[in-house]
């Protein structure tokens, strides 16, 4: 096949086979630097943070947090829809992976595919959490049971949410582990030590690379792709139904779940670049997570910017154009004039307008800029959540009914909580899996005549 | 390779037959049912509208996300967006027919009609036309500018041509997304001036890609059959049906979540739009629409051995046409004539646009060589295997 | 069983041995690569069926799906929410998707984990040490009529394509 030019090349220099499984699987059988360490124990911190957050809670009750009758999704929401946000991004580089082949992302895949299984699990705490009474979780399975039976709501948005999150979490979960089989036999063959490979041995599931392991692998792998890419599209927008299919000025609009979906990718790519910036100057990676590599994340972080910042606009012009007179209230006075005015010009800020310096070519290609941009994306991000959630619930139809809402420490410690559930299992990941996928760099990086 | 396609007279008498045919059913149609007309010639437009700009919008695509299989075929959505031309003069015509067309047109009903009273700032008269002048500037002068650096690369080869018009699809796609969904919510949505859904846009502009590779795809094998386009083998018809595939996806994707939104919710200020539609008479269409646009390419095109067949492409492709139509009659008719019918005159109308599209599309077509001869993705699309 | 192995360092050495190879009608028992080289694979390959079991999967989980949500709601337990009828179809669309995806999903790793016979645990059978790092392992079958030297025919082809090594080995294996 030929290669156009055209489109600049992805690796700095040329490697051997033998040298890209000694630069990537380094980190697994060597020992941990000290910044590992230091992060590792500040994580750990955070961690346990939210575990007093979530013991009380759980003890105390969820009165510990900023909810009141008005607002009676707060923090918890936003951190919910933030963080499930996040999450797409790895599916989503799988999608451009499997499905497009977009050889770019494939350097990205198995980090990424991390970030989605840790993320998709701490949002999962949130609303098992806000149930308050978290033991009885089990009543939203559809079974056989003692009050009716009584089924449960096959109608309620929040019956396609746990769904919808259980979903995900397997699909990710197994993409990301058999993603990763052919790199697990390369750390066994390769470790020295007798307990890593017994270990990574027990998980490569007897891999050895044969053509019938390939071929089996690789339909199963363009399956579970397949899969995948209408999975991580419907998950954001059932999500966003939680909002749109209530009648609540704010919510009830039908762009919301494409409009969700976008804000995903975005703020799931602009983590990606966030995190891989660090782990290709910790990990000495420089030549693999290129220049190049980082541009096409930036490129796709424009164009959802574009979208949300078209979103924003369209939102603003149907509400009036609708003449319905909460729908503008909620709009033009409570978001954009009124009570959250400045986190509304926030989220325009770091959403629409920030990521349009990605156009110029300079700010694209440095990294600096790469990593305050990003991080500001997912400011932004948090703040359209917040002003969706907190800004429709607290002035409804009912002037009598509104109030403010601020949030506790518990709901902080919460969120702090899964900070550290994230940083801990991404350094944990970092120690143990190659963050880079082995196999398909090999695929990639090589130079065929065929 | 620097092949031209010959426009040749049998063909154009052929097409002219089609255009005259046309004119005589409009003719027809503005004696014995002059709304309908309008709403017929405002359907048929907006139709080979959306397929223009659709191949202009596959154009930027290709452009922006650096595909290159696509490169030999770039001349077809080249020629097809040159309906543009006509499509703006008809649709400037449209000024004498906006009230039949438009409720909110009709003189006086601000003074009758409280929402539409606070609609005028928008939805008058004059604001109108000028947007309409406007949308249709910025569709006409990129195009014009594309086309030239396309035929400059042609003769000179250079790399910053090609960059050029990379930087104008970014432009191209940034403009078209807020000017089509402008020129939708005006010609189509404000047909049921009351109602709004603000996925409306959205879904015109995923319909107009998704119907205009369709199109691509019958004009290849048109094409590939009077002996151009020879390189043409599986890993194209691959990526062609790849994308017919995935965007009926998404278009079912937004078809749903517009009435699972409404339907839920179930406030009737937006279901009045729902309602008429899945009754009667206009219930049959309603599921054939949602069965031809979605359901069948889904099904059908979901094994990539079978999906990649000649045969398959060109009936799904053919029957999506229809599909379409029956998507855009469903958004029309009922708010703007209320009467379901359809006869000679409706076929007749259709068969006169096409007629002027092809005739259009030839035309520009020959114009140039049949592919891109300098384009610095044309060898990899060229030799391109599965 | 003795086995001829051929230890290459290159897969366009390896996809020329093949051809060679099939030229003169000798079967290859198997490649052992540390990618997958679509070019190996076609070669030697059959397309996987493992996709018309995922069809299967899914047709089954829409089926049950809906059949179970239309048990609950319609005849076991019919409740009226929200003043929706009881038969709701346009917001099953999203448990019923819901769960194909997810049943499709189940199957085909468990359609996969069969036909492979892989689990967690299982030994591998490793050829060569390095053939999950940068070496492909070609192994070839000696059947019981090939005679010497049509095996010392096939070690020089082998060394002629550019293997870095070629052996005789015993191996166990299907």
């Amino acid at each position: 096949m030929i290669n156009t030019l055209v489109r600049g090349t992805f690796t700095a220099r040329e490697k051997s086979f033998r040298q890209v499984t000694d630069d990537i699987a380094r980190p697994t059988y060597s020992n941990a630097a000290k910044w590992w360490y230091v992060a590792m124990g500040i994580a750990t911190l955070m961690l346990l943070f939210g575990l007093w957050a979530i013991y009380t809670s759980i003890a105390v009750g969820l009165g510990t947090w900023g909810l009141n009758n008005s607002v009676a999704w707060g923090w918890d929401i936003i951190n919910f829809v933030w963080w499930i946000g996040i999450g797409h991004a790895g599916t989503a580089f799988t999608i451009f992976l499997i499905v497009f082949r977009a050889k770019w992302a494939a350097i990205f895949n198995r980090t990424a595919e991390a970030m989605t299984v840790l993320a998709v699990a701490c949002a999962g705490l949130f609303p098992a959490l806000h149930l308050g009474r978290i033991w009885l979780i089990f009543f939203i399975l559809p079974y056989p049971n003692t009050r009716g039976p009584l089924w449960v709501n096959f109608n309620s948005p929040l019956f396609w949410d746990v769904l919808a999150i259980t979903t995900y979490l397997t699909l990710s979960l197994t993409l990301w582990y058999f993603g990763m089989l052919p790199d697990l036999a390369t750390l066994r063959d390769r470790s020295k030590s007798k307990i890593a490979k017994a270990v990574y041995g027990f998980f490569s599931m007897g891999w050895v690379g044969s053509v019938k392991n390939w071929i089996r692998y690789e339909a199963m792998i363009k399956v579970l792709g397949g899969l995948a890419a209408p999975l991580v599209i419907s998950v954001h927008s059932i999500v966003a139904l939680d909002f749109a299919i209530s009648v609540i000025p704010g919510w009830h609009t039908t762009i919301l779940p494409p409009y969700f979906f976008v804000g995903a990718i975005f703020s799931g790519f602009a983590m990606v670049m966030t995190l891989t910036i660090f782990i290709r100057k910790l990990y000495n990676l420089q030549d693999y997570i290129t220049i190049p590599h980082l541009e096409s994340i930036a490129r796709v972080l424009i164009f959802g910017s574009l979208v949300i910042g078209l979103a924003y606009l369209t939102e603003m012009f149907v509400a009036w154009y609708s003449g319905w007179e909460f729908e503008m209230f909620t709009f033009l006075k409570n978001r954009a004039t009124g009570e959250y005015r400045t986190a509304f010009w926030i989220m325009v800020f770091c959403n629409a307008l920030v990521p349009q310096l990605f156009w110029f070519r300079k700010i694209r290609t440095s990294i600096a800029w790469m990593l305050i941009i990003s991080i500001i994306i997912n400011i932004g991000m948090w703040y359209e959540r917040f002003i969706i959630v907190v800004s429709s619930l607290s002035h409804t139809f009912l002037p009598a009914t509104w109030t403010s809402y601020s949030p506790t420490i518990v709901d902080i410690g919460i969120y702090v909580g899964t900070f550290g559930i994230f940083f801990t299992g991404i350094l944990l990941f970092l120690k143990y899996i190659p963050s880079i996928a082995i196999n398909e760099t090999k695929a990639f990086s090589k130079k065929s005549s065929h | 390779m620097d092949q031209k396609y010959t426009f040749s007279s049998k063909v154009k008498y052929r097409l002219a037959g089609l255009i005259v045919l046309g004119l005589l059913a409009t003719i027809y149609g503005f004696i014995s049912n002059p709304d309908k007309t309008w709403a017929n010639l405002l359907l048929n437009n907006f139709y080979f509208l959306s397929l223009a700009l659709g191949a202009m919008f596959f154009i930027a695509v290709q452009y922006v996300t650096e595909s290159g299989w696509s490169a030999m075929f770039k001349r077809i959505p080249e020629a097809m967006a040159f309906y543009v031309l006509v499509a703006g003069a008809i649709a400037i015509l449209l000024f004498f027919g906006m009230q039949s067309l438009y409720e909110w047109a009709e003189p006086g009903i601000t003074e009758t009609d409280k929402l539409i009273a606070h609609k005028s700032p928008y939805l008058n008269v004059p604001f109108f036309m000028v947007r309409l002048v406007v949308v249709f500037a910025v569709w006409l002068i990129l195009l014009v500018i594309m086309r030239r650096n396309s035929l400059k690369e042609d003769l000179a080869g250079s790399l910053a041509l090609f960059n050029k018009n990379k930087r104008l699809s970014m432009a191209f796609i940034f403009l078209f997304v807020i000017s089509f969904s402008v020129a939708t919510i005006d010609w189509i949505m404000t047909i049921d001036s009351h109602w709004y859904s603000t996925i409306f846009g959205l879904r015109a502009i995923i319909s107009s890609i998704y119907y205009a590779v369709a199109v691509m795809i019958l004009l290849s094998f048109f094409l590939k059959g009077k002996g151009l386009f020879k390189e043409m083998n599986i890993s194209h018809r691959h990526e062609f049906s790849r994308y017919i595939f995935r965007l009926s996806i998404v278009w079912g994707y937004l078809w749903f979540v517009q009435y699972i939104i409404i339907w839920y919710a179930n406030i009737p200020e937006a279901t009045t739009y729902y309602v008429p539609r899945v009754s009667e008479p206009w219930s049959p269409l309603f599921y054939a629409e949602l069965l031809i646009n979605w359901t069948i390419p889904f099904v059908v095109m979901m094994s990539d051995d079978f999906a990649r067949k000649k045969i398959v492409m060109i009936s799904i492709s053919i029957m999506l046409l229809i599909g379409f139509y029956i998507m855009l009659y469903l958004q029309i008719m009922p708010g703007s004539i209320g009467i379901k019918s359809f006869g000679l005159v409706d076929i007749g109308m259709f068969a006169g646009f096409a007629g002027v599209f092809l005739f259009i599309f030839f035309t520009f077509f020959a114009k140039a060589p049949a592919m891109p001869v300098n384009h610095p993705y044309l060898k990899e699309s060229l030799s391109r295997e599965l | 069983m003795q086995h001829i192995i051929g230890i290459f360092d290159n897969d366009d050495k390896v996809v020329d041995a093949i051809h060679l190879l099939k030229k003169q009608n000798i079967a290859i028992a198997d490649v052992h690569a540390p990618f997958g080289s679509h070019h190996i694979l076609r070669d030697l390959g059959k397309e996987s069926r493992i996709p018309y079991g995922s069809v299967l999967s899914g047709a089954f989980a829409i089926i049950a799906t809906f059949s179970f949500i239309y048990w609950t709601s319609v005849i076991n337990y019919p409740l009226l929410i929200g003043g929706k009828p009881t038969f709701a179809f346009p917001s099953w669309v999203v448990t019923i998707y819901l769960m194909t995806i997810l049943l499709t999903f189940v199957g085909t790793v468990i359609i996969f984990q069969m036909r492979t016979k892989m689990m967690f645990g299982n030994k591998a059978p490793i050829v060569h040490d390095e053939s999950t790092d940068d070496k492909f392992i070609m192994i070839i079958e000696q059947t019981k009529d090939m005679t010497d030297q049509q095996v010392d025919k096939i070690k020089k082809l082998l060394v002629d394509q550019g293997a870095l090594e070629v052996k005789m080995q015993d191996l166990q294996i299907a």
